[in-house]
């Protein structure tokens, strides 16, 4: 089944195109990695996916629907959240259920401490937001946006300041809940040997979509080379390819 | 619940339920008495001179609890709306707009306290319709909502010196204006403010959810279906016209607004639901204490509510900073 549809979707800021004729198109439970240079558009695109800014061309179906009419099985945590620093985690955590009656029940509350203890981040419930590490910061948004039971996560950025346990900690659980809850997840990108977690890899430059296929296909040296414009140093673990820069020492 | 928790929403109540009493019993006029309040309370028959004080004590002590009440629960609106934690009701030009109003009625010589009421509601009315049209113009963010706000109180407080010195000997009219009291409160002024201060406290909880989701900053509220710019534009637009009318009725009273919401935000954490219920009660609590203070300092006359209010507030608001510690 499809869960996300993109069709020639655009978008411009004062006639400057900023995304140009993207189309792709995922299936429920899949996860997308969306790699590309600093300023390429993929936050853009991001925010285009989860309706908080229309396209200026093109269409977006999540599950067949608008994504304005399909927020209530949808999750967006962008990279550089502004949140109120003084609220309590669980107070965060709650305002992202939103969806539901007029109150929050007993309910809410069980799915938000079952998400929170899943994440190990049980014991901040009541420890302002500000007061968190950007790590626990970020599992304490996905717990948040998990107890929302979305169909659809788009995460910008997820491994963003994060150190590398904290990294492979997120990732793990971004395939894990792909496959176990059969959840779509698309998220953005910078450390090209991370596009191995995903099923698929969208390659972009200058807001076009140069690429998008299996992370095999996509990571290809050439084209990443051409695409961030330094020298790449491929090498092959376990059938996956993983690129460095190429640095040198004197 | 925690215990601590409990302790302090009982103790509020109980406090509130003191002061009443208390301020229905204290005054200039020290014949009328705990006892006398307490008749008065059982409904028994009294002096008529009597009763007509205790009336008018409790219209005050309403006053005083409609003023919290209102001034609370809108600074913690826009404590939320505008993101900022230091946001109070008058931060966007109502009171130098109040202020204005007041002072141009008294220099025409509409001297009275009606006219002075309505002079004061004009103002700030007018003055908060400029900022939301700027906001409206230019579907801004929060701060430059704040901003907008900020330098129109600015330019109103300059026009108001302006007319200030050229008021001269007449300037005493507007001074017991601006230092703040509920003294001057009729039954039907009181009555008028209530059910705007009640109407926009139901419109703000029909809203809770929206406002509350604000605090996940607007890319993710919008992403939960929330439209930002109209829950910002209709909370502000509540909040304004309840503190306008409360302005009109008791002038400029500062910090309540801003030490109120935070003593309900420590209690009851920062769920905006919850801390809209508990600051309709902290707000009653410290304008109540306030009003009570007020009428004891200088006894038998009275002090300005706003020097009350700062000089005890702030202290009570660092106490519960350093008491909460780890919360903030």
């Amino acid at each position: 089944m499809k869960s996300v549809e993109a069709i020639g979707v655009s978008y411009s800021v004062r006639s400057r195109e900023i995304i140009h004729n993207i189309t792709f198109e995922l299936e429920e439970g899949k996860v997308l990695a969306i790699l590309g240079p600093n300023g390429v558009g993929k936050t853009t695109l991001l925010r285009i996916l989860s309706g908080i800014i229309p396209p200026s061309r093109g269409k977006v179906y999540l599950y067949g629907e608008n994504p304005a009419k399909s927020r209530r099985f949808l999750t967006y945590i962008p990279a550089n959240y502004n949140i109120d620093m003084y609220a309590r985690s669980l107070d965060i955590m709650l305002a992202e259920l939103y969806n539901g009656g007029f109150f929050y029940g007993r309910h809410d509350m069980e799915k938000i401490r079952m998400w929170a203890s899943y994440f190990g981040v049980e014991r901040y419930l009541d420890t302002p937001f500000g007061k968190l590490s950007s790590g626990e910061q970020k599992l304490v948004l996905l717990a948040g946006g998990l107890a929302r039971n979305p169909k659809i996560m788009i995460l910008d950025e997820p491994t963003a300041f994060l150190d590398i346990s904290n990294q492979a900690k997120i990732l793990s659980l971004i395939r894990e809940i792909a496959e176990k809850e059969g959840i779509t997840v698309v998220f953005a990108l910078h450390e090209i040997y991370y596009g191995n977690v995903a099923d698929h890899v969208m390659l972009m430059k200058d807001g076009k979509l140069m690429k998008f296929g299996s992370p095999n296909e996509v990571l290809d040296k050439d084209l990443l080379v051409s695409i961030y414009g330094i020298e790449l140093e491929g090498f092959e673990i376990n059938g996956n390819k993983v690129f460095l820069p190429k640095f040198s020492k004197d | 619940m925690k215990k601590r928790n409990v302790f302090f929403i009982a103790s509020i109540f109980a406090s509130l339920f003191v002061f009443f009493i208390a301020s229905l019993s204290i005054g200039a006029y020290s014949k009328v008495g705990l006892y006398e309040a307490i008749l008065y309370l059982s409904g028994h028959s009294m002096e008529r001179v009597y009763s007509d004080i205790i009336f008018y004590r409790l219209i005050r002590t309403m006053a005083a609890f409609v003023l919290g009440i209102g001034l609370s629960t809108s600074g913690l609106t826009l404590q939320y709306t505008l993101k900022n934690p230091l946001a109070d009701p008058f931060l966007l030009g109502i009171s130098s707009g109040a202020i204005l109003g007041v002072t141009l009625a008294d220099y025409f010589g509409f001297v009275s306290y009606y006219y002075l009421y309505l002079a004061a509601w004009i103002g700030s009315l007018l003055s908060i319709g400029i900022v939301l049209l700027i906001s409206a113009y230019f579907k801004s963010s929060a701060s430059s909502i704040l901003i907008a706000g900020i330098s129109l109180s600015y330019l109103l407080s300059g026009i108001t010196t302006i007319y200030m010195i050229k008021l001269g000997p007449k300037i005493p009219g507007v001074l017991f204006w601006l230092f703040g009291s509920v003294a001057y409160s009729t039954p039907g002024i009181l009555y008028k403010t209530s059910i705007i201060v009640f109407l926009s406290l139901f419109f703000l909880f029909i809203m809770w959810k929206p406002i509350n989701s604000l605090m996940l900053g607007e890319d993710m509220a919008t992403s939960l279906g929330v439209s930002v710019f109209r829950t910002r534009f209709l909370s502000i637009l509540i909040v304004s016209i309840s503190t306008s009318a409360l302005v009109a009725m008791a002038g400029p009273v500062g910090f309540i607004g801003l030490a109120a919401p935070w003593m309900a935000r420590l209690i009851v954490g920062s769920n905006y639901g919850k801390s809209l219920i508990m600051s309709i009660f902290t707000g009653g609590l410290l304008a109540i204490a306030s009003d009570i203070l007020a009428r004891v300092v200088l006894y038998p006359s009275e002090a300005p509510l706003t020097a009350i209010t700062s000089i005890f507030g702030a202290p009570f608001l660092i106490y519960l900073t350093l008491r909460f510690k780890g919360r903030i």
